[in-house]
């Protein structure tokens, strides 16, 4: 059985269908990439597993458990992390408090807490040299490191990045998505959601999605390499 | 910039920990008297000119007084939560005739009175609430124009509740029944409400607040319950109006419709809440207390410097003053003039002069250290 199972998903807004009935599997440990254009579904797709949506039909099994239609709250407990899409971090609070918004549900104790602050701080030191600074002020480079570092903070096992490129120079994008890598090698599952091809050099697996439904599921370095695949699916610009 | 990914960038010298710099800085006794002086100076004139001039009005300080906690109450909804309350007089209001119902009409004594306008002022405020986790901005702020003028012109007018026209009877509690006992009782329950607003900001609870106002959405995605929170923050400003409410109706003995209209308690307490300062509790309560004595002092000052036209129409100059002093805060400083003083105060705190803004963004006494 795969780590994350989709099966059948339909989810939709209002009386509008947006998913029809998605199928795809996520293996542990591995970076999942979902490509695809505007308005494929994408973040619905992340927003349905980490629980801000709710389907009307299908389900969804992490780690051997069925978790569609849960309160977010509850899968942040599980290990379920989502950055969202356009960073969304808290402008008037402080880098530091930011990240302990992140750790809410859990209950750690103080020294776990600065323990796992310390990690984040890691990965991304400019935000420990900021730490005081209203997250605001920041650049949109280093909101969207707060932003996958608040994340971090719930000590995720399955983490879902929504266009983290988006509004970045590909050089910065870059150093933030081998951050990504760096953290999938310590042992989180991570999908990340992107319209940028680019991003397939850091992906095992890749998903196409197309009009709510997966076009494409396979490995991306295939994806990568098959020019003939590419410009099927994500078109002649890619 | 890229670059500042880089380890080096991570070195020592360039972090930024403002917090224990300050905890290392001790002024020098000339420092401390200095500071000593700032606070003893005004207050020797205050003293001076209230002492030569006029006697203290206690029931007016008192009147101060409950105008802060109405606009504290305020400022939890506006402030921490971060929904406009335009219908403020059916918050202090039903607080006020809720305890006066128990006192004349039950005969109970003043604390029953008080304990019942508190229950009552956080039901009805929750209430409020579960609304406002449907609409927000402009329309929940109509929605509480609405509830302020359904208080005004349907529950402040039954008979049987509030008295009608001649008003419902409330006593000042035991042993403190003089205007100057009673402007002690006021601000002993400032004092209280002052200090379960310190932890409330400075605990778990403030965090969730503030988070929930910057962005519910991303609030509920990192486990807060924002439906929890919301009503939570509704009952504490019910609580706080409440209170305010019991004052209000025990301060004259009589609470009558008329003096919980929209103008005489919505506009200014939310004037008050906004030039004092959003989440300035400090500024807030020194904006209230001016707002009061500036319409009490100010015929008095006019008198003695033959200023007839001040001297005659005092209390609608401080209104306007008010009005215009909102516009000039909501133009200039936004956060009002709380932030402004700050700086003074965190200096006679014993800590270096510096006009930079706390970090927090104004969220005073909020601390991320575990």
């Amino acid at each position: 059985m795969a780590y994350l199972e989709v099966r059948g998903l339909r989810v939709g807004y209002g009386a509008i269908p947006v998913l029809q009935g998605i199928d795809f599997d996520v293996e542990e440990g591995k970076t999942t990439v979902l490509l695809g254009l505007n308005g494929a579904g994408k973040t619905t797709t992340v927003a349905t597993i980490a629980g801000l949506l709710k389907p009307s039909a299908g389900t969804i099994t992490f780690d051997g458990q069925r978790i569609e239609g849960r309160d977010p709250a509850q899968l942040v407990e599980r290990g379920v992390a989502l950055v969202p899409e356009g960073r969304r971090t808290f402008p008037s609070l402080t880098i530091a408090q930011n990240l302990r918004l992140g750790s809410w549900t859990k209950r750690q104790r103080r020294q776990e807490l600065q323990a796992t602050e310390a990690r984040v701080y890691e990965y991304f030191p400019v935000l420990e040299e900021r730490r005081d600074q209203l997250a605001g002020t920041m650049s949109g480079g280093e909101q969207q490191m707060l932003a996958i570092g608040r994340a971090m903070m719930s000590l995720p096992r399955l983490m879902l990045i929504d266009e983290a490129s988006l509004g970045l120079s590909p050089r910065l994008a870059k150093t933030v998505f081998s951050i990504v890598d760096k953290i999938n090698d310590d042992g989180v599952t991570v999908i990340i959601v992107e319209q940028n091809v680019g991003v397939l050099r850091h992906a095992d697996n890749a998903l196409v999605m197309e009009k709510g439904a997966i076009v494409y599921q396979g490995s991306g370095e295939e994806l990568r390499k098959g020019d003939e695949l590419r410009k099927t699916y994500l078109g002649a610009a890619s | 910039m890229a670059t500042a990914l880089e380890p080096e960038a991570a070195s020592p010298e360039v972090h930024v920990v403002p917090t224990k710099a300050r905890a290392g800085f001790r002024p020098t006794p000339a420092g401390w008297a200095a500071r000593s002086l700032a606070v003893a100076l005004p207050g020797l004139i205050v003293v001076w000119y209230v002492h030569h001039y006029a006697p203290v009005r206690a029931d007016f300080l008192a009147g101060g007084v409950i105008i802060a906690i109405g606009a504290l109450s305020l400022n939890v909804l506006v402030g921490y939560t971060g929904q406009i309350s335009l219908g403020h007089q059916a918050f202090i209001g039903i607080g006020a005739f809720t305890s006066a119902y128990f006192i004349g009409e039950s005969g109970q004594s003043f604390y029953v009175g008080m304990i019942a306008a508190i229950v009552v002022g956080a039901v009805q405020a929750v209430v409020l609430g579960l609304i406002a986790l449907r609409v927000r901005g402009l329309y929940f702020a109509l929605v509480t124009l609405a509830w302020g003028f359904v208080g005004e012109q349907s529950i402040f007018q039954l008979k049987s509740f509030t008295g009608g026209g001649a008003g419902a009877h409330a006593t000042r509690p035991g042993g403190f029944t003089t205007d100057r006992m009673f402007l002690v009782f006021c601000a002993i329950v400032l004092t209280l409400i002052l200090l379960v607003d310190w932890r409330l900001v400075a605990t778990k609870a403030g965090r969730a607040l503030q988070a929930i106002r910057e962005n519910p959405q991303v609030a509920a995605n990192y486990g807060i319950n924002v439906k929890g929170y919301t009503l939570f923050s509704f009952a504490v400003a019910g609580v706080y109006a409440g209170l305010a409410g019991a004052l209000f109706a025990s301060r004259r003995d009589t609470v009558s419709a008329t003096d919980l209209s929209f103008y005489l308690v919505a506009l200014p307490y939310l004037l008050v809440t906004v030039v004092g300062g959003l989440r300035r509790r400090g500024g807030i309560v020194v904006f209230a207390m001016l707002f009061v004595l500036g319409g009490e002092y100010l015929p008095d000052l006019a008198k003695s410097l033959h200023i007839k036209f001040i001297q005659e129409n005092a209390g609608n100059i401080i209104q306007s003053l008010s009005g215009v002093l909102a516009v000039l805060t909501l133009i200039f400083q936004p956060d009002g003039v709380g932030t402004i003083t700050a700086p003074i105060g965190r200096w006679l705190k014993g800590e270096r002069f510096s006009m930079h803004v706390s970090a927090g963004g104004g969220a005073e006494g909020v601390s991320v250290r575990p």
